[in-house]
């Protein structure tokens, strides 16, 4: 008996009857020897499962998508955790040096609003959100947005203050100083 | 700034009721940070150098605050940051408007539609950070201006005008 394939079987079963949808390929890759086993046995479940309805969060995140709202954001709001408790979460589980702390909650934010590209994070990166949330971040929670219209608001100190003087935002790490965090975020191969 | 009085905006109020409905009631002053930030999902950002006070960038869902001006007085901070939260659930519909219709900057201001959008956004900040029924409770109670002003954490120009608005103070005077 492949224990370790019946273990993450064991796993991926009970998140599918969870209603979450979950991804069969970090599974895949954490079976190590044993992938061929747990993707036989997941296979077989596949065939036979019913597919199961949404939970009621699941349909609140997906009307937020519907909505152009980011799911990930609906998420959070379902599981109540603050972005502080989720960026915490994600620089403990991920093994982050505290002072980079920013800089993670800079990419968080990023991901969280769509604007990254999901095709380059770090499978970790996604694993440690679904440590924090409770739910492996795929498909439609992390869906990318359309967006929000290429406006600015400004509140100005003075009448007649030149908007177009607003200095650009700046790159998260220039290229020469980029580390594991960025690595983490956008070093994936797409 | 007008001689009349101003209504409130019940969107302030229903943000407030979101926001302690999935995080849980939080007492005075009203946590402005974490509404924009857990509720919204906005990144707060303060900026040394920003010629404006508060800028909404609605495609990044950032808000950038004037960093001088937030050490100088944290309560017009605060403030701002209500403002820019009032761009973003009035006229950007917390991100679902596809195309926010007005492009308000200084040049902006003297049509009367950019006017007429800085003061939606401005009633909107007064409700948010300063509610009518804890505003009335607490002057009921024998609190002047400052207190107030401290109690809620804005500035007491703010809450001049609020209180006039309310009907419960003179009319401030324009400077």
């Amino acid at each position: 008996m492949a224990e370790r394939a019946a273990d993450l079987f064991a796993q991926y079963r009970a998140a599918f009857e969870r209603g979450e949808h979950p991804d069969p390929r970090p599974y895949l890759e954490r079976a190590g020897d044993e992938e061929d086993d747990l993707r036989t046995m997941i296979d077989a479940f596949l065939v036979r499962a019913d597919v199961p309805s949404p939970s009621p969060e699941m349909v609140a995140v997906f009307e937020a998508w519907l909505r152009n709202e980011p799911p990930l954001l609906e998420l959070r709001r379902q599981r109540r955790r603050t972005r502080d408790e989720v960026v915490d979460a994600l620089v403990g589980t991920l093994g982050i040096d505290r002072a980079k702390r920013a800089k993670v909650a800079e990419y968080y934010h990023r991901l969280e609003a769509g604007l990254l590209d999901l095709r380059r994070i770090d499978e970790r990166v996604f694993s440690a959100l679904a440590d924090a949330l409770g739910r492996h971040p795929t498909g439609p929670t992390v869906a990318r947005l359309r967006p929000a219209g290429a406006s600015a608001y400004f509140r100005s100190v003075e009448p007649g203050t030149p908007a177009g003087a607003l200095p650009p935002l700046p790159e998260v790490t220039p290229e020469a100083e980029r580390d594991e965090v960025d690595e983490l975020f956008t070093g994936r191969s797409p | 700034m007008s001689g009349e009085r101003r209504p409130g905006d019940p969107r302030a109020e229903q943000l407030r009721a979101r926001f302690h409905g999935i995080f849980g009631p939080r007492d005075l002053p009203v946590p402005v940070d974490a509404i924009a930030t857990d509720l919204l999902g906005l990144l707060v950002a303060d900026v040394d150098g920003l010629p404006v006070s508060g800028a909404l960038l609605p495609h990044e869902r950032r808000v950038l605050l004037n960093a001088a001006e937030s050490r100088e007085s944290p309560g017009r901070r605060r403030f701002t940051l209500a403002h820019e939260i009032g761009h973003w659930v009035c006229q950007c519909d917390e991100g679902r408007a596809a195309s926010p219709q007005i492009f308000c900057r200084a040049a902006d201001v003297e049509t009367n539609e950019g006017r007429d959008l800085e003061r939606e956004a401005n009633i909107f900040a007064a409700e948010l950070l300063m509610p009518e029924p804890l505003v009335r409770r607490e002057a009921a109670r024998g609190r002047g201006r400052a207190q107030l002003a401290a109690l809620f954490a804005v500035s007491e120009p703010a809450m001049a005008w609020r209180l006039f608005n309310l009907g419960l103070g003179a009319r401030p005077e324009e400077g």
